[in-house]
């Protein structure tokens, strides 16, 4: 629904006045709207002239500062309630603890399941710098789920979404470097002892093929990662600009202002 | 014994509360048809203004007590409008007596002892 005839700035106003989840802050300018409009209708259906009968309609329900504070606590994720009464550093702290902690838990857990798959034992030299790349593209992921889903923090939706494709692509074009240098060293081992062609050969052929099925996994991590972030902030982004009748492309965020009367 | 202390500051919220859930009683309403049948009901003495009523909705909705569903009005717009669920009219029936023995306990002790309440 758009906003008809109320005023989009009365509501871009609003939406600027209040810090809450993008599905909460687009449910509830929805409703603003929708009773502005039939406010202003009704007022005008009584006798008073439109400008005025708009302005008594803003006055009536577009919240005030104290309304929109409660409006954003209300609506605000339980992560978000349960630290808030921490400070800021506090938060920022524990919040980068947990970032190296994810790091260091993805980088633990796919050691151990490529050592249970047995393909540490064929390892180039180049799987460590792709488990890195990996690991990186991982928590890309989860950071910007947290941020989206478990913080609920939706000023700056779009932010680091473009960091998940490109640490994607890290581990795979490490591994493409790593079966190139690979083939140079493997190379040179055959014009030194041939006679262990063979051997050199199988070898080489599974550490390539356990490097590049490593880096095509967490490449399809994070393209999956990114493919429902992206898509979910478009949704919502969507909704919202539907809402507020504003074209594509338009700023999400306005600025904190008090201008509720265009 | 002594019993639960009243909480003064939270009275106001309570009666907003129920006012709404009252509201609500006779039927779906949506935002500003609620604080219209307020208003009316109260002949003026309760008003909701500067949006203050949507707090109160979206908050009544997370703990139950309303519903609110999208409903498509003539020319394809669409309005939320609000329900009093079966908890939400438990509620009221519970809180409609709880205001009652505060109001009658506070008449008492302004008027004094001996004095009838309206």
């Amino acid at each position: 629904m758009t906003a008809h005839g109320v005023a989009s700035s009365t509501l871009a106003a609003v939406s600027g006045q209040i810090s809450a989840p993008l599905p909460a802050k687009t449910q509830f300018l929805r409703e603003l709207a929708a009773d502005l409009q039939e406010l202003t209708a009704r007022l005008q259906a009584e006798g008073v002239p439109g400008d005025e009968a708009r302005r008594r309609a803003i006055d009536a329900l577009v919240p005030d500062a104290e309304t929109a504070r409660r409006l954003e606590r209300l609506h605000a994720s339980w992560y978000v309630r349960a630290t808030s009464h921490w400070s800021a550093d506090r938060l920022r702290r524990i919040e980068r603890a947990l970032l190296a902690l994810c790091f260091l838990g993805v980088l633990v857990v796919q050691t151990r399941a490529l050592g249970a798959a047995d393909f540490l034992g064929y390892r180039s030299p180049f799987l460590w710098p792709v488990l890195g790349a990996g690991a990186l593209t991982v928590t890309a992921v989860a950071v910007k789920a947290f941020q989206l889903w478990v913080k609920a923090d939706h000023r700056e939706p779009r932010s680091g979404l473009r960091l998940i494709p490109l640490l994607s692509v890290a581990p795979f074009a490490i591994a493409v470097l790593g079966i190139c240098v690979d083939g140079v060293i493997v190379s040179a081992a055959l014009e030194r002892t041939p006679e262990l062609a063979g051997t050199l050969l199988l070898r080489s052929l599974i550490q390539d093929a356990a490097l590049m099925a490593v880096a095509l996994l967490f490449g399809l991590l994070g393209a999956l990662g990114w493919l429902v972030t992206s898509q979910w902030v478009a949704v919502q982004e969507d909704a919202y600009r539907r809402t507020l009748a504003l074209e594509d492309g338009a700023p999400i965020h306005g600025s904190r202002s008090s201008a509720l009367i265009p | 014994m002594a019993e639960d202390s009243f909480d003064v500051q939270g009275f106001a919220r309570d009666i907003n509360v129920l006012l709404v859930l009252s509201t609500l009683r006779h039927g779906a309403r949506h935002g500003y048809q609620i604080a219209l049948d307020v208003e009316t009901e109260s002949n003026g003495l309760f008003r909701f203004r500067h949006g203050t009523l949507y707090p109160i909705l979206h908050r009544l909705e997370e703990d139950g007590l309303i519903h609110g569903r999208w409903s498509r009005r003539e020319k394809g717009r669409r309005r939320k409008e609000y329900t009093l669920t079966s908890k939400g009219e438990a509620y009221l029936r519970g809180e409609a007596d709880r205001v009652e023995t505060v109001v009658d306990r506070l008449l008492r002790m302004v008027r004094g002892p001996g004095e009838a309440t309206a």
